[in-house]
């Protein structure tokens, strides 16, 4: 429901009609229906106009920069402590002394 | 006044024979079809050799630079006859000692070069019949003795007229035998396949650069080597040791001849071991490992070289 308050002013004087132009007045007359007709006319050009209008370039607000994460420290590597290397491994000598020619 | 000659025919009558404009015309070309093409005068190299002359040989290697030089193979067995036919192209003069003859079994399946039509023949008669037939120029001086039926001085005498010495025998003490008296003389390189033949190594002694063969192979005496004999094993893989062996044998030899460093390899690694298999050492696949080897406190043959060196420099 609407809540506005309304607000009523008697009349103290007779009603009477107030002037209008016969013509203007009548929705029938060719004036109201041209004038309908151009509000169409116009209505189809906007129709137009945005069917044809290039893409626009939405500029969009500038977004505060994301602050970088905090370096978390990598865990270190203790396998290299932990573990012995492994040794390089070289040619057994002793397998290369039964031979044929 | 010249007397022009006559000439008598069949029926008596003497007539002059005058020039015959064709036969003249033919015998001015003939002299033009017969003569030598003008020479070309092609740009030739710092060695003065021409693009032509100098044939696929690359900046760094020229083969025919071997031609004529000696060498000694120790061997004619299956890595000898495979390693001896490698070298064939440079043009070798080769000395080849084996005694042994060329038998049936060696002759299939690729084990050695011989072929049926030499089964019978000593092994260097048979390794010079086809190696100077297929490489003309290469050269088999064929000795067909047994190691050790040739005394230490002819050895040596041998072995101070070889670029490089192969020794591509079994036998373990004449292996020591001629090791021993190779290290202080000359390069030397010991090929040798393993159990069947999934493996095998090269040895390369280069006096004053790395150990004796001894050291190298960490033995004191030949009972430390085993020797297997008709050993099953596929013939390319025999052949791929012999061909990395002559291919060394030939960096060594072109080395001395040109006195060009050699690159291909790190020459103080003289322990060259290949694998035909994926092994421990190669775990992909076939592969080749060369590794460097330390003379041994006390060695005697080390000693020997490396003693008269300093003997050398205090004079």
């Amino acid at each position: 429901m609407n809540n506005e308050k309304i607000t009523v002013t008697a009349r103290r004087t007779r009603f009477e009609p107030p002037t209008t132009n016969a013509l203007a007045a009548n929705p029938a007359s060719p004036m109201v229906l041209q004038g309908v007709m151009q509000i169409l006319a116009g209505l189809d050009r906007k129709v137009d106009a945005l069917a044809t209008r290039p893409p626009q370039e939405v500029a969009l607000p500038a977004q505060p920069k994301a602050e970088a994460p905090a370096e978390t420290e990598k865990p270190q590597d203790t396998t290299a402590l932990t573990e012995t290397p492994k040794p390089k491994l070289r040619i057994n000598r002793a397998r290369l002394l039964s031979f044929f020619d | 006044m010249m007397h022009r000659r006559r000439m008598k025919m069949p029926d008596g009558r003497l007539i002059e024979p005058s020039a015959d404009a064709l036969a003249l015309f033919l015998a001015e070309h003939q002299l033009a079809a017969y003569a030598a093409p003008p020479p070309i005068d092609l740009p030739r190299d710092a060695d003065g050799l021409s693009s032509r002359e100098r044939d696929y040989s690359t900046e760094s290697f020229d083969i025919r630079k071997l031609a004529g030089r000696e060498v000694t193979v120790f061997g004619a067995g299956s890595v000898a006859s495979h390693l001896i036919y490698a070298l064939g192209p440079a043009g070798l003069s080769i000395n080849v000692v084996d005694p042994g003859t060329v038998q049936a079994r060696h002759t299939t399946g690729g084990r050695t070069i011989y072929d049926p039509t030499q089964v019978g023949l000593k092994k260097v008669y048979a390794l010079k019949q086809k190696i100077e037939r297929e490489f003309p120029g290469t050269i088999i001086n064929a000795l067909p003795y047994h190691t050790a039926e040739i005394p230490d001085s002819q050895i040596k005498s041998l072995l101070s007229r070889s670029l490089v010495v192969v020794l591509a025998i079994d036998d373990p003490d004449q292996i020591i035998r001629i090791g021993d008296l190779s290290y202080p003389t000359t390069e030397f390189v010991q090929p040798a396949m393993h159990a069947k033949g999934e493996s095998g190594h090269i040895a390369v002694c280069v006096p004053f650069v790395t150990p004796c063969l001894r050291c190298t192979l960490g033995i004191d005496s030949a009972k430390d080597i085993t020797r297997l004999d008709s050993e099953p094993a596929n013939s390319l893989d025999i052949a791929a040791v012999a061909q990395q062996a002559a291919r060394i044998t030939l960096d060594i030899a072109y080395s001395k001849v040109t006195g060009q460093a050699i690159t291909r390899w790190d020459t103080s690694k003289n322990l060259i071991y290949i694998t035909n298999t994926k092994q421990e050492l190669s775990p992909d696949g076939p592969g080749i490992r060369f590794e460097g080897s330390r003379r041994r406190p006390g060695c005697s043959i080390c000693d020997n070289l490396y003693g008269r060196m300093k003997g050398t420099e205090n004079e």
